[in-house]
């Protein structure tokens, strides 16, 4: 029976619901219906099949997987199995997808038999070729998934699981040039999916767009607020989330009701000419989340939507969302968007050890503590020490909070307002790169002697890539190959706009890198479109 | 200006600024070798439906099928001609 306690476990959400709504539909893909009696089903029949195959709780199962039915099944099955599940994006370099599966050695991987980690000859044809994979990482076994399915009971012995327990591994850029895995807890999501659900009113009736992958904490909310309270989770295809106008068709044929994503996706929309003739009758909730929307941009969706209520969230992979802001139609357009207050589950505070009273405000690290933070990066104790740091306050001992990194304002109503980072992290289209990550890749090249790497952002805020790169004598190394080499082990976001050959990174007086000096390089280079990509440039 | 020189244009001055010319092949792999990333896609082919008065439908945006120069040149030139052709 469900109970209290029951629904602190992410699979119990799907349980209940299922019961209580068993043929309203669950997923929408493509035309494709799975409803919620269909959902429990299959994933209770594959978490049968990998428990009898060997799944203990506590293992790893990696979902190399693009955002489809079968993956949010194959999502909900580890979770029943009690099992931590581990998205990775087939489309990540091949390298980078064998890192993260040898830092979070999973008991099996699923798979799709078209990508990169699958021998094509081994795979059948037909309708299963699109269908994953279960593979075995003991034996190497590969099963297609209905063969996994077949046969397979519909019981299999509980694992007593606590909600403390971990639920997923979200793998995020490292500054050492390997990505790191955030481990979160079932507690930890489940407390910002039912504020979430009760905040905006999240019910049976709303169709909700997924249009991020399943390696982003955004797709948290699109599948468990479904989960949770029975609302249609309508997949959009990665080829229509990046194509504004297949986009802003997609959203009035779906009649999607919430949408929640980075604004850059919302950005391009708008400057899509069929985006203001749009309408959206149905749209009632735009969240946006992970990077900063330029406050004019907010203007004009507001403008295009004023039915729609818009909401800023804020909060790194480490703590899933911890505060938000209402942007209600008369916000102050000349000022940037607040990230707004604490969710309740949450406190906020600035870094009493280093915040300064600046123009009327306070400015400072913010540091987090919250029912939703991370249980710790995996694997990586040492780490996980250093974002952490205890606070005394007047009385009692001293509490525990997460530093994330991010310098922010507290203005005299409460809201705090993102500034900036403190260290070299920069976001685009709201994933996370670190510059060091691309630099530790580039260096690697037999023909690189040095390289810098650094970031620069238009008035749209859109963050531009450039590396500084020192070659080899007499090296003919070419800005597409060293691209490439790039790209084979960084996602394609993280890819440099632009590579710039130079014969000396500048530096000052005391050897440290000059970033001033690069930043006005870069600028004078893309303010005239400069040629530095083929012959190399003196600093 | 010729298909397959405008496309080649666009790629050098906007993904590989300041390349010479030969170092971009009709067959050199663009998206699956991240010369171009998948935003960077969708610019590529707001410029070539600008440029040639196409339109590309959802299905037809594929990394594999619009990889090199050569499979874009062919794709515009079987939309001008079906356009021709109805």
């Amino acid at each position: 029976m469900p109970g209290p306690e029951k629904r602190l476990l992410l699979h119990d959400y799907l349980r209940d619901t299922a019961q209580s709504a068993a043929s309203c539909t669950a997923i929408v893909e493509e035309g494709r219906i799975t409803s919620f009696g269909q959902l429990l089903g299959r994933a209770t029949a594959l978490s049968a099949a990998l428990v009898q195959r060997g799944l203990r709780k506590g293992d790893r199962v990696a979902l190399v997987l693009s955002k489809t039915t079968e993956a949010i099944t194959a999502l909900f099955s580890t979770l029943m199995a009690g099992a931590v599940y581990v998205p990775i994006q087939p489309h990540w370099p091949t390298k980078r997808i064998h890192a993260a599966l040898e830092d979070c050695a999973p008991r099996f991987v699923m798979t799709e038999p078209t990508g990169g980690l699958v021998d094509q000859s081994a795979c059948q044809t037909g309708r299963t070729d699109s269908l994953p994979l279960i593979v075995d990482r003991h034996n190497d076994n590969r099963v297609p998934f209905p063969e996994a399915l077949e046969g397979s009971s519909s019981e299999f012995p509980e694992p007593a699981l606590e909600p403390d327990d971990p639920a997923f591994i979200l793998f995020t850029s490292g500054s050492t040039g390997q990505p790191k895995g955030v481990v979160i807890s079932h507690r930890a999501v489940g407390a910002f999916v039912n504020w979430s659900a009760e905040e905006f009113q999240i019910c049976k009736a709303d169709r909700i767009a997924c249009p991020s992958p399943l390696s982003f904490d955004l797709s948290t909310f699109d599948i468990f607020n479904m989960a949770l309270c029975g609302a249609t989770c309508v997949i959009v295809p990665d080829r229509v989330v990046w194509m504004p106008r297949f986009l802003t068709r997609f959203m009035n044929e779906q009649r999607i009701t919430v949408w929640y994503s980075v604004p850059s996706i919302l950005g391009g929309m708008l400057n899509e000419p069929e985006f203001a003739r749009g309408g959206y009758p149905d749209l009632r909730l735009i969240l946006f989340a992970g990077e900063v929307f330029p406050s004019q941009q907010v203007t004009r969706l507001q403008a295009t939507v004023p039915h729609a209520a818009c909401y800023n969230l804020y909060g790194p992979t480490e703590s899933n969302v911890v505060a938000y802001h209402h942007v209600g139609q008369d916000f102050d357009s000349s000022r940037p968007i607040p990230i707004g207050k604490a969710c309740p589950y949450a406190e906020l505070m600035l870094d009493p050890a280093g915040r300064e009273f600046q123009d009327g405000f306070w400015t400072g690290e913010l540091l987090v503590r919250s029912e939703s933070l991370m249980t710790g990066y995996w694997d990586r104790p040492a780490e996980t020490e250093m974002v952490f740091t205890n606070v005394s306050g007047r009385e009692g001992p001293p509490r525990r909070f997460y530093r994330t990194g991010d310098r922010v304002s507290l203005d005299s109503s409460g809201n705090y307002t993102f500034m900036g980072r403190l260290d070299r992290q920069v976001k685009r289209r709201g994933f996370r790169i670190e510059l060091g990550e691309i630099e530790a890749t580039l260096g690697r090249h037999a023909d690189v002697l040095e390289v810098v790497v650094i970031s620069s952002q238009d008035h749209e805020l859109q963050t531009t890539i450039t590396a500084f790169v020192r070659r080899r004598p007499h090296s003919s190394i070419a800005q597409g190959e060293m691209k490439a080499y790039c790209a084979q082990s960084v996602p394609s976001y993280a890819v440099p706009d632009h590579i710039v050959f130079v014969e000396d990174i500048p530096r000052g007086s005391r050897g440290k890198i000059d970033y001033a000096a690069l930043r006005e390089l870069d600028a004078r280079r893309q303010g005239n479109g400069d040629q530095s990509g083929g012959a190399p440039v003196h600093s | 200006m010729e298909i397959k020189a405008a496309v080649r244009q666009f790629i050098l001055d906007n993904y590989l600024r300041g390349a010479q010319d030969q170092t971009l092949e009709d067959t050199t792999p663009l998206i699956t070798s991240g010369i171009i990333d998948s935003v960077g896609v969708i610019d590529l082919l707001n410029f070539v439906e600008g440029q040639f008065g196409i339109e590309f439908m959802p299905g037809e945006i594929d990394r594999y099928h619009l990889n090199t120069v050569e499979q874009i040149h062919r794709i515009i030139r079987e939309k001008l001609e079906s356009k021709r052709s109805p």
